[in-house]
């Protein structure tokens, strides 16, 4: 069995019947189509990683303000203690 | 085949001294192409001008390809729109715009190919493969000898037949064949030697690079 076929036409294609195929428009429908596409998919990536920004940077700032809570009750319960022990 | 058919068959003579200059573009041409194409980069409308040029030697060469004409003005839209979504990032090489789409032209008969696990067709104009192989009879060839320039056509390697249809058909250079094949341009000229190696087993061919 050959790889390939070979063959042979009787006439080359003429330019008109080859005109008939000729659809510019359709090509500029599919590329207006894919690009809005990709600008949809563009601004999802975009807004998925601002949420995420915004997710981190508030669980970041809620565990900050924990520490910075948990700190103060440190040394207002530490300063109870001393006070408590110098009385 | 015996050994009489065979010497015969090498009294015919497959011309392709005629064929040995590759299509050339001018300075000028190649300057207004580059204005189409830097045109068509900042507006997509212009790309029209470019759709419109290379509309018909794309078509033939996927025809070529395929054997099949509504598949070949699917495959052939999908090759313009390819290069119009992508044309920002072609930049001159000193190679015609047109090897950028035959590159993708051919990248897209291949996906064809692998997707469908078809076998290959190369469909050939029977005036050309005429024009190649009576330039120097008097005589017309005998379909057996048709037949056995066919069948040797088939035994190449498809690598190889790709190098000789874009070389004789498309009259493309090296250097167009070795960019829109993704190969060496020593290796494309190594594929077709062996492919006229070949033929001269067969017919007398002269061809001098």
């Amino acid at each position: 069995m050959g790889r390939h076929d070979i063959r042979l036409r009787r006439k080359r294609m003429t330019s008109r019947r080859i005109e008939s195929h000729k659809n510019y428009y359709e090509v500029m429908r599919r590329h207006q189509k894919t690009s809005r596409l990709k600008k949809v998919f563009k601004l999802l990536i975009l807004l998925i990683f601002f949420l995420a920004l915004i997710f981190f940077s508030y669980s970041l700032l809620t565990k900050v303000s924990e520490a910075d809570q948990s700190q103060e009750e440190n040394t207002s319960y530490r300063v109870k203690i001393k006070t408590e022990q110098q009385v | 085949m015996t050994k009489t058919h065979n010497a015969a068959y090498k009294n015919k003579t497959i011309d392709l001294t005629n064929l040995n200059t590759a299509r050339h573009m001018t300075e000028q041409e190649i300057d207004y192409e580059n204005r189409l194409v830097n045109e068509a980069k900042r507006s997509p409308k212009a790309f029209g001008k470019l759709y419109d040029r290379y509309f018909e030697g794309i078509f033939n060469f996927i025809l070529r390809r395929t054997d099949d004409e509504i598949l070949t003005a699917d495959l052939c839209s999908q090759t313009f729109l390819k290069a119009l979504q992508n044309l920002k990032k072609y930049e001159y090489r000193g190679l015609p715009f047109s090897a950028w789409l035959f590159r993708i032209a051919s990248n897209e008969v291949n996906k064809h190919y692998n997707k469908k696990k078809k076998k290959r067709v190369y469909s050939l104009e029977e005036e050309r493969v005429f024009q190649i192989i009576e330039s120097n009879d008097e005589h017309d060839f005998s379909e057996a000898q048709i037949e056995l320039l066919i069948k040797t056509l088939k035994d190449l390697p498809t690598d190889v037949m790709e190098v000789l249809e874009l070389r004789f058909f498309e009259d493309r250079s090296f250097k167009e064949i070795s960019f829109i094949l993704n190969i060496g341009e020593s290796g494309a000229k190594m594929r077709l030697y062996r492919a006229l190696e070949k033929l001269k087993k067969h017919f007398k061919v002269n061809w001098d690079e």
